[in-house]
């Protein structure tokens, strides 16, 4: 039941094209916790210990711990719920996801301070207000890739108005998403956006400031690509290693197909085509003149 | 110049062994690639010239550095022609990595290109 806003971003469809794929198969090359969002290093971490201080990072940025109720975007195979819930103390972590295989595999945890829901940010209708909000590596799913960019922004600026509707005063979103640097739409090859994420396009950090300008402050800004070169180059050689086993699953088509994927982003992130943006925005209490007046906040 | 056998026993035992290639072999094998890849004839292809001077999209380099990690029996990082962005250039580090290998020093290992430009920082 959503609001009458149009679905500017990937259908459930597209989603469920890439990450239906299949668990198992996601579960050979990906960390044990089966996070597909770039990690954090320090030191020498292990993928493991990379995606752990990721999580952490998110939950710390967005003053999620110890938390009532917490929103997670895009809420992958679930690694960042149950963080929330068996690290921090949080009371109930609810998820968003549009694939089916992800929700499913998140009720197996059978864990009560989690809720999944198969559904869009579009059409969700909170029961109770969220003291953090956490999106990270879904936003790339925003907006579709044939939007002129006013319409872009536009799409883009609709979440953080539900963001900004959803959370306490106070409140924080600490979001992560792969961005255009230096290259635009036209640059992102065919084999990615038609084949790997159809109706996707990546967000310019310009984009993200617009659409948040006057319901979000920008507090803090990480654009670190080679951190995603390291995670990725981890994943590939995960996948390398257990080849076999993946053309099992998926077919010898499908494992040549992600890995031709995983070296273009490599490639993309090692020369700076594209970016790995983490941001922190703190929700403006007042708003003045975000909105038309007389509209109710 | 000593043959490929002298040059195999002076190395520290490795689980394969795999082909040692010349710099001018690896150059002339990656010069015919890119002439049948893209249609080009000899007199076009020079090793001092850029690989995007060529329109070598990133697609194909990915498919012409696995084929040529195949060749060279060893794993190859896929951002190799964006690091060393000429014929030239792949053939002398390609070369170089071998001969470290053969001495036996230690260092990254040989699918990491080393990182020598400045143009690659970041947080």
């Amino acid at each position: 039941m959503n609001q009458g806003s149009v679905n500017l971003g990937a259908s459930a469809e597209a989603i469920q094209h890439h990450y239906d794929v299949g668990n198992e198969f996601y579960q050979l090359w990906l960390d044990s916790s089966c996070t597909y969002s770039c990690a954090l290093w320090e030191g020498n971490d292990t993928l493991e210990q990379a995606q752990t201080r990721k999580l952490d990072y998110h939950i710390f940025q967005s003053r999620a711990e110890r938390a009532g109720r917490v929103l997670d975007v895009g809420c992958g195979w679930g690694s960042l719920l149950k963080r929330l819930v068996q690290a921090h103390g949080v009371g109930q972590a609810v998820g968003l996801t549009l694939s089916e295989k992800q929700a499913k595999h998140i009720i197996g945890f059978n864990e009560p301070r989690i809720t999944v829901r198969l559904e869009s940010w579009q059409d969700h209708l909170p029961e109770q207000a969220y003291d953090a909000i956490i999106s990270v590596g879904a936003f790339e799913h925003f907006a579709q890739s044939d939007l002129p960019e006013a319409k872009k922004v536009d799409a883009y600026r609709q979440f953080f108005k539900r963001c900004h509707d959803w959370l306490k005063p106070g409140g924080f979103i600490s979001l992560q998403s792969i961005a255009y640097e230096n290259s635009g739409r036209e640059d992102l090859p065919e084999f990615i956006s038609k084949t790997i994420f159809p109706e996707s396009d990546l967000p310019r950090l310009a984009e993200i400031a617009k659409a948040s300008e006057r319901l979000f402050e920008i507090v803090l800004v990480r654009n670190e690509r080679n951190q995603y070169e390291k995670t990725i180059r981890e994943w590939r050689q995960r996948l390398i290693q257990h080849r076999e086993e993946a053309v099992r699953l998926v077919g010898e088509e499908t494992v040549a197909r992600y890995d031709k994927y995983l070296q273009l982003s490599l490639i993309g992130f090692h020369i700076g085509t594209t970016g790995l943006l983490r941001i922190t925005l703190r929700r403006v209490t007042d708003p003045r003149g975000a909105f038309p007046s007389g509209t109710r906040i | 110049m000593g043959g490929q056998g002298s040059k195999v026993s002076q190395r520290a035992p490795m689980p394969n062994t795999r082909p040692v290639r010349g710099k001018e072999e690896i150059e002339k094998w990656i010069s015919c690639v890119l002439m049948d890849l893209l249609g080009l004839k000899a007199e076009e292809v020079n090793p001092r010239t850029p690989f995007d001077r060529y329109g070598l999209d990133s697609s194909a380099a990915i498919g012409i550095t696995d084929a040529l990690g195949t060749w060279m029996g060893r794993t190859l990082s896929p951002t190799l022609f964006y690091d060393y962005p000429t014929i030239e250039a792949v053939a002398l580090y390609l070369t170089e990595e071998d001969s470290h290998t053969a001495a036996g020093r230690l260092g990254s290992a040989p699918s990491e290109p080393r990182l020598e430009r400045g143009n690659l920082q970041g947080a």
